[in-house]
Parts: C-alpha cells; sequence; structure tokens
C-alpha cells in the first residue's frame, strides 16, 4: 500500500508530468462529464415551462 | 422646489435604473418557478452545484476568520473546519471545471450570452488565484513549498512587485477579503445574466422544435382533416 504521508508517484509522457492522484482525479471528472450527458434525467413534473 | 412623486421622471439615475432593472429582469425572470424542457438534464447541474460548494467554502471560511490562522494548528475543531474548507474548495474546483466543459461544449455564449461566459471566465481566473493564496497561508511546509514556487509565477506575469508571498499580512488579506469579494460580484453578475437570458438551450433547439412542430401539425390534419 502506498504511504499516504510520502510523495505522490508521478507518470511521464513526453512533456506531460502528471501525479498518479492528479490522474485519477482527472480521469474521474471526464467519467462525471460522459455520465453527465449520457444518463437519463427523471421526467420533468409540473415545474416544466410550456415554451420558452 | 417641490419634490415630485412622478415615477415617470426621467432625469435621475435612480429612475432610469430601477426601469431598466424591472425590463430586464422582471421578479418572474429573477425567481423563475419553472424550466424549460431541455433543462432536465445531469449537464445543468453542475453549475448549482459549483454554487452550493462556494456557498461552503464562504461558510467555513467565515468561521475560520472567527478564530484566526492558527486555530487549525491548535484546536481539533478548527483542524475540521480549516479541512471543510479545503475540501469544500476542491469540490468548488471540480464542479466549475466540469461546467466549464458542458458550457464550452455546448457554445452557451450564443444567444447574447457573451457576458455570462466572460464574467464566468474570470470567475474562474480569479479563484485560482484565490485558491493559491489560501495555500500560501496555511502556514505549514507545504504553503512554505507553495510560496517558494509561486513567487516565480507571479515574478513572471510581472506583478511580483505587488504581490509579495512572504507578506503573510498581504496574503491573508488578498485571500479573505480582495479575492473573495471580486469572486462574489462576479458569480452574481453571472447568475443575473443566466436569469436575464435564460438557460442556453441546446445547439440543434431549432431544429428540434421545428420538427415536434410539424409532427404536431400532421397530427392535428389527421384527427380533424
Amino acid at each position: 500500500m502506498s504511504d499516504p504521508s510520502g510523495g505522490a508517484t508521478f507518470l511521464e509522457f513526453g512533456w506531460l508530468s502528471i501525479s498518479v492522484p492528479n490522474l485519477i482525479m482527472f480521469s474521474i471528472m471526464v467519467l462525471l462529464f460522459v455520465l453527465a450527458i449520457l444518463l437519463p434525467f427523471p421526467s420533468g413534473g409540473p415545474d416544466v415551462t410550456e415554451d420558452e | 422646489m417641490a419634490t415630485t412623486l412622478d415615477s415617470t421622471d426621467t432625469r435621475n439615475w435612480t429612475s432610469r435604473l430601477r426601469r431598466r432593472a424591472q425590463a430586464d429582469l422582471p421578479y418572474e425572470k429573477l425567481m423563475p418557478g419553472t424550466q424549460p424542457a431541455y433543462v432536465a438534464s445531469w449537464i445543468y447541474v453542475f453549475g448549482v452545484l459549483t454554487l452550493v460548494s462556494l456557498g461552503v467554502v464562504i461558510l467555513t471560511g467565515t468561521v475560520l476568520t472567527l478564530f484566526g490562522p492558527t486555530w487549525w494548528h491548535t484546536s481539533s475543531s478548527g483542524h475540521f473546519v480549516n479541512s471543510l474548507h479545503f475540501w469544500s474548495v476542491q469540490l468548488f474546483f471540480l464542479f466549475m471545471i466540469i461546467h466549464l466543459w458542458g458550457k464550452f461544449w455546448m457554445a452557451a455564449w450564443r444567444g447574447r450570452r457573451a457576458r455570462t461566459w466572460i464574467t464566468g471566465m474570470i470567475a474562474f481566473m480569479v479563484s485560482v488565484f484565490a485558491g493559491l493564496t489560501g495555500y500560501v497561508i496555511q502556514t505549514n511546509f507545504d504553503s512554505q513549498w507553495v510560496a517558494f514556487e509561486a513567487k516565480d509565477g507571479l515574478n513572471a506575469m510581472g506583478i511580483g512587485a505587488f504581490f509579495n508571498v512572504a507578506n503573510f499580512g498581504q496574503m491573508l488579506m488578498v485571500h479573505i477579503f480582495l479575492l473573495p469579494a471580486v469572486v462574489g460580484l462576479l458569480v452574481v453578475l453571472h447568475v443575473l445574466w443566466v436569469r436575464i437570458r435564460g438557460v442556453v438551450p441546446p445547439i440543434d433547439a431549432d431544429r428540434v422544435e421545428a420538427a415536434v412542430e410539424s409532427e404536431a401539425a400532421v397530427d392535428a390534419e389527421v384527427v380533424a382533416p
């Protein structure tokens, strides 16, 4: 298991140097964005404007 | 000189501002009870998530101001509130960036919404500096390192002469007053402009609306030819 008090492991891809926690965060954000687009929203109730 | 209570008086800025506000932002638009059907999508939730996390940042920050900048070192409650403040800032940036991605890809500046977009971008950039000053005033070894690196960034931007990361008092006051005031003002303007223009419709909304209307017209002909 990694040491919580230690420095992060960095991944190097040419010019890109990113820590593993940072990469995990970015991946989670991209996943949230994709899910926000794809997941269906609960169908609207009475609070829907008829025309705008 | 007789005073007048004539509400059509155009000669003073108060009357002109009141009429402009009433025209652009009546109460029904300022506090709407309904929303267009296309807003029923999860991507539209990230704006309000950003606002809520900003609210927690401000609330926890207010508690921290009451007890001073050593509280989180000397008290477990202080440590807890400081941690709440830190993590709500992380959530603030997470939600704000996903909100930015959604708004960019749906070209949310359409329909005279340029000011909404611009205030959002500037609020984002100012928030970064608010977060930076927050990191610097932690008064721990992390903040010492952040200050050490940030001085080079500020110098490269040409503002190192005006902002000194080694000046704790300046960093503290910039963090707890100056930048929150700027971010707060920008966020208020941003939300007001969303209310004035309405939530941006999807890019293909016109085509979808036209298709729905022509379907409705065909159905009406079938029912009553």
